[in-house]
């Protein structure tokens, strides 16, 4: 379809002689015509009988996406068709706005403008996700993506039940926090259905499995997805119960105990990773060492991993670099000026090449176990930074209130700063905990096989060769998508604490 | 720690001990193993004799007595009774004690591994020798095989500095725009703004550096076809990167004439338009009389002498005082230039040999010296109100001003079209006479410029995550302004690009810089990706060096060396931002 054109067009009849209006001295224009020369007026011409509801624009854009996917779907005549569609629909959005767009020549042009970069990235994707691209090589890899090849191969691939229980200890946890909220029933209850109708179709539908080992069968590799059913339904129905569960026990109580609750989920999501760790490695001679884990899941468990033991770390440093004793902040602060000298990348090859010389004699670590330390002792010494400066925030007066109140210094330091400081720097520490999650990505220099790493791999198999692009896409779309939601709950959280504060933006 | 000893910390603390006393075992028995004799060669003249079969039982008995220790040292703190300086000597003694064993056996183990691993060897010998592998990029020297480590590391620091430096100014701009337009009051230009930040900012660095690579790997013709893509022969684009036309400046007088020209026009425009309010040009001075010398006096001699140093021309009238300081600033930039192209021989080809010859490096350090020293001058002028300047804004002045102004342009454009040669890249097809495949064809030395794709790569991707992350942080600070500023700017009738530029940004600027601080560190540190892209900076180059001759430890030291000096160079350039900022209490 040429665009270019039809901007042309519009640019000629419309804009220009809102241009020329101001510049034109003694041509005095009728005053009907001058309507046509204002867009506001124009466009209340067409659209003024348009009945207005409350979703008029929400409905008006997934309308005008969907013509838009029908003319870059279709040919022809069709195509034309849901073209202009598409154009009619976004032309109503701009009525429907039309006093902040329009209002002057500057702001037109600019509308002008970023519409047409707008309606371009949206064509494009579409083109991209839905129609050109094949995600057939996605879909037949789904669970290697997801799990990595350890749990994929048919001999060693029943140990994947070690996975439930922490899915089923995850689904549980979020569950009731979202139940904790005190939400509307179907603000949850609406997303919580299309993820779990995903998830059962993305179980269910095209189970053989394909990969160049293998090369000459199709096969499902011994997966039995009938078990996996019902352990996932199981999950499912666990996640609604406890939410419905929370939700109506938390609508009759105060703010102060549904913060109990909070912190008791927090405490509980904390046992719930020291369990995931055991029940995948436990100490002995079953279970599936360190080495082999692989997948998604590996990035979430360094993530979970570096936040949990990283939190400990990074509060025990800062109170540490606050003592005024010598022999407590000369090496918290050696340490945390050391580890935040270098880049990750520097210290994940610290981890690879030097760790294991320093502790082989007492413990053989796995290459895991050593990134998790290193991830942990990284993100200790990013919060303990942030940590500081939110102590520092707080009131000496508190400090002194509480000495008088007789609570010990220990008390003091975890129940009565570190809450304040932790409130006042939250935006920081969230931030630092999406990027920990997204530089998870970086281990796969390593010889580990994360969800990156795979992604890199599954264009070489035979069928998918040439695919490197859309592999690569979509393993970044399932880091977007996590970031995206962490940093959606931010916003969340940060708004129900009261940081939000909204000064000068609008009028700028 | 403990308030009082009831059974309940009683059984807390034993039990606590026992986890202790387990997990330090090991460490008192690896400490311990270090010092048998035959073990450490550095230790050999230790007077402790421990036989190899003694220790397992030594251990025992020693952690044991730590606890022992510790337990005491408890109880004792506990019953009170102690001062607080006292208190604080015995817990530091006491932490010393409970970490003692994990210390020791870091320093013994160190020590066992610098003697039987080569990566722990501490020396750094190893980086003169030569390296034997070739880089990706090298611009602007010629490295050879032969050349010593450290030639290597050079050339890949100043990689790193390039991109950084490019990457830095680039995203400040790019984010400074996007921060606007997300507040923009058009919803269509803010959700366009919004929709970039919140793509760029949550896909990994990672994943956007392989995209921009496999995009370029993609998009970029193969250089079979680089005779159908070019900018009229002058500018060349292929996979293998970009090629621009080499910039020589051949006659150096006329290249230094043209800028003394036009930094001279600026003495003189700054002489006309200078006014002296009444004020202006007093120096403090702290004494002026001396009558006889004395321990006071020498403390004024000093004083005296550090107020003739800020200002040196003081005694100058007040009329040429500024002109002789703007006169000097401005010979030190010629000397700069001078010395900076003697010592590159303007020819990228930086051997290492015999540049720094001591003439012309000794006078580029001189004029870096005199380059600061003159700023230094000119800012105390500054300060004493030597420097107020008003516009002559009648009609004759006007065109008399633009008449000086196109001489002196016209004249400048002659010097440099006599001085600057710009040199067409020129493709090599044939050897020795004959027509050769593409795959041997070569740009002709000393004719072009390679910037090569991933550099691109890296600075693309850089410079399009480190924007996103800006853009929120100026969001953020425009968002925290007080709306009276703004109203009150708006009542006196800006326009909103003046709104922008005078009023909101600069008080945006107050409680932006430590956050742009923290990006660019991270924009620094993040260069290490540049390994995985296969670009030649500093970090990617150490990797080589250890894979190729171990040593990790010496390296790895140097690789931490690096990145603190460089965010130390960034803290303080921040710093000074951050300071003549603020120098205004709002």
């Amino acid at each position: 379809m040429n665009f270019n054109l039809l901007i042309l067009a519009v640019l000629f009849f419309v804009f220009l002689p809102e241009l020329f209006k101001k510049q034109i001295r003694g041509f005095q224009v009728s005053k009907k015509l001058q309507k046509w020369f204002n867009l506001t007026v124009l466009l209340n011409l067409f659209f003024n009988k348009v009945p207005k509801f409350e979703y008029n624009a929400h409905f008006s854009i997934v309308l005008g996406l969907i013509f838009v996917y029908f003319s870059l779907n279709t040919e022809g005549v069709v195509s034309l068709f849901s073209y202009a569609g598409s154009l009619l629909f976004f032309v109503y959005l701009a009525h429907l706005y039309s006093n902040e767009l329009f209002d002057t020549s500057w702001n037109t042009l600019l509308t002008f403008f970023s519409f047409y970069i707008f309606y371009s990235l949206i064509s494009t994707t579409i083109n991209y996700f839905l129609i050109e691209t094949d995600w057939t090589m996605i879909f037949k890899n789904r669970r290697l993506l997801l799990l990595g090849p350890y749990f994929i191969n048919p001999e060693t691939g029943n140990q994947v039940w070690r996975f439930w229980p922490p899915f089923y200890a995850i689904l549980l946890i979020v569950c009731s926090g979202y139940g904790t909220l005190g939400e509307k029933k179907y603000k949850f209850l609406i997303p919580y259905g299309i993820f779990s109708s995903i998830a059962i179709w993305a179980l269910v539908y095209d189970t053989d499995y394909y990969s160049n080992k293998f090369s000459d069968e199709i096969s499902n590799r011994g997966y039995d997805a009938t078990e996996s059913l019902f352990r996932l339904l199981g999950g499912l129905m666990i996640g609604l119960v406890s939410y419905l569960v929370t939700h109506t026990y938390c609508s009759k109580l105060e703010e102060y105990q549904i913060n109990y609750w909070q912190t008791v989920l927090i405490y509980f999501s904390f046992f719930g990773f020291i369990g995931t760790l055991l029940i995948l490695n436990p100490p002995g001679e079953s279970g599936v060492r360190p080495s082999a884990w692989g997948g998604f899941v590996l990035n979430l468990i360094f993530a979970f991993g570096s936040l949990f033991i990283g939190f400990g770390i990074g509060i025990v440093l800062v109170f540490g670099r606050r003592s005024p004793l010598p022999v407590f902040y000369i090496p918290c602060v050696t340490v945390i000026e050391l580890v935040r000298a270098g880049p990750l990348v520097a210290w994940l090859f610290f981890a690879q090449f030097l760790f294991p010389d320093l502790m082989n004699p007492i413990w053989e670590a796995d290459i895991a176990s050593r990134i998790i330390l290193v991830f942990a002792f990284f993100f200790g010494c990013y919060l303990a930074e942030i940590l500081r400066g939110g102590l520092q925030s707080v009131s000496h007066g508190q400090y002194e209130a509480a000495t008088a109140l007789g609570l010990s210094p220990v008390q003091i330091k975890l129940q009565i700063e570190l809450p304040q400081a932790i409130r006042i720097t939250l935006p920081a520490i969230v931030s630092q905990m999406i990027a920990m999650f997204k530089d998870t990505s970086l281990v796969y220099y390593f010889g580990i096989i994360d969800a990156f790493k795979i992604a890199q791999d599954i264009p070489s198999q035979r069928d998918f060769i040439g695919q490197d692009f859309d592999a690569l896409i979509f393993v970044g779309m399932m880091f977007w998508i996590l970031s995206f939601y962490l940093s959606q709950i931010s916003r969340r959280v940060e708004k129900g604490l009261g940081l939000v504060k909204e000064g000068g933006g609008e009028l700028t | 720690m403990f308030t009082e000893l009831n059974s309940y910390n009683f059984y807390f603390i034993v039990i606590s001990l026992g986890f202790y006393y387990s997990f330090s075992k090991t460490f008192v028995y690896q400490s311990l193993l270090n010092l048998t004799p035959g073990r450490l060669t550095s230790l050999e003249n230790l007077p402790i004799h421990l036989r190899a079969d003694t220790i397992e039982s030594f251990s025992i008995y020693i952690t044991f007595f730590l606890c022992a220790i510790i337990f005491y040292e408890l109880y004792n703190l506990q019953k009170g009774k102690i001062t607080q300086s006292r208190y604080n000597l015995r817990i530091q003694g006491l932490a010393i004690v409970i970490f003692s064993p994990f210390i020791s056996y870091l320093l013994l183990h160190v020590l066992w591994l610098k003697q039987t691993d080569s990566s722990w060897d501490f020396d750094i010998d190893f980086m003169n020798a030569s390296m034997g592998k070739p880089l990706t990029n090298q611009w602007p020297f010629d490295i050879q095989n032969t050349d010593p480590r450290w030639t290597f590391y050079r050339v890949g620091l100043l990689n790193s500095l390039r991109v950084v430096f490019v990457s830095i100014i680039l995203s400040t701009l790019l984010g400074i725009l996007i921060g606007v337009l997300r507040l923009s009051s058009n919803k269509l230009l803010s959700s366009l703004a919004k929709t970039y930040v919140d793509l760029f900012r949550n896909l990994p660095l990672l994943v956007q550096l392989f995209l921009v690579s496999v995009w370029f790997v993609t998009t970029l013709d193969s250089f079979r076809e680089i005779n159908q893509n070019n900018l009229f022969g002058w500018i060349f684009w292929s996979n293998r990167g970009f090629v621009f036309p080499k910039i020589v400046i051949e006659e150096m007088s006329f290249f230094l004439a043209a800028i003394g020209l036009l930094l001279f026009f600026r003495v003189y425009i700054r002489f006309t338009e200078r006014i002296f309010l009444e004020k202006s040009g007093e120096i403090s001075q702290p004494s002026k009389n001396l009558t006889f010398v004395s321990i006071d006096d020498i403390r004024i001699i000093i004083e005296n002498f550090v107020a003739l140093l800020k200002r040196p021309f003081s005694y100058l009238d007040k009329k040429f005082e500024p002109v002789i300081s703007d006169l000097v600033f401005s010979f030190s930039i010629l000397l700069f230039l001078f010395s900076m192209f003697r010592v590159l021989e303007w020819n990228y080809s930086f051997s290492f040999n015999g540049i720094l010859s001591l003439e012309s490096f000794s006078i580029l350090i001189l004029s870096i010296f005199l380059l600061i020293y003159s700023s230094i001058i000119t800012s105390n002028l500054d300060s004493s109100g030597l420097n107020t300047f008003t516009e002559d804004s009648t009609l004759e002045a006007r065109h008399f001003r633009m008449q000086m102004w196109a001489l002196v342009i016209f004249i400048v454009i002659i010097l440099f079209y006599l001085s600057i040669t710009v040199y067409q890249p020129n493709l090599i097809t044939e050897k020795n006479g004959q027509e050769v495949g593409w795959g041997q064809w070569g740009w002709e030395k000393g004719t072009f410029e390679r910037v090569s794709s991933m550099f691109l790569t890296l600075m693309i991707g850089l410079t399009l995550y480190t924007a996103a992350q800006i853009a929120e942080i100026v969001r953020g600070s425009i968002q925290s302004l007080s709306r009276g500023q703004i109203e009150a700017a708006i009542s006196i009738g800006l326009s909103r690009y003046q709104r922008l530029k005078l009023i909101i940004l600069p008080l945006a600027l107050r409680s932006m810089i430590p956050s742009l601080t923290n990006q660019y560190l991270n924009c620094w540190k993040n260069s290490s990706l540049a390994i995985l892209v296969g670009f030649s900076d500093f970090y990617s180059i150490l990797n080589n060096i250890v894979t190729n001759a171990g040593h990790a430890v010496p390296v790895f030291i140097i690789v931490l060396i690096t990145y603190q000096s460089g965010s130390l160079v960034i803290s303080t350039i921040m710093n000074y931002t951050n300071n003549s900022v603020t120098k205004v209490k709002i």
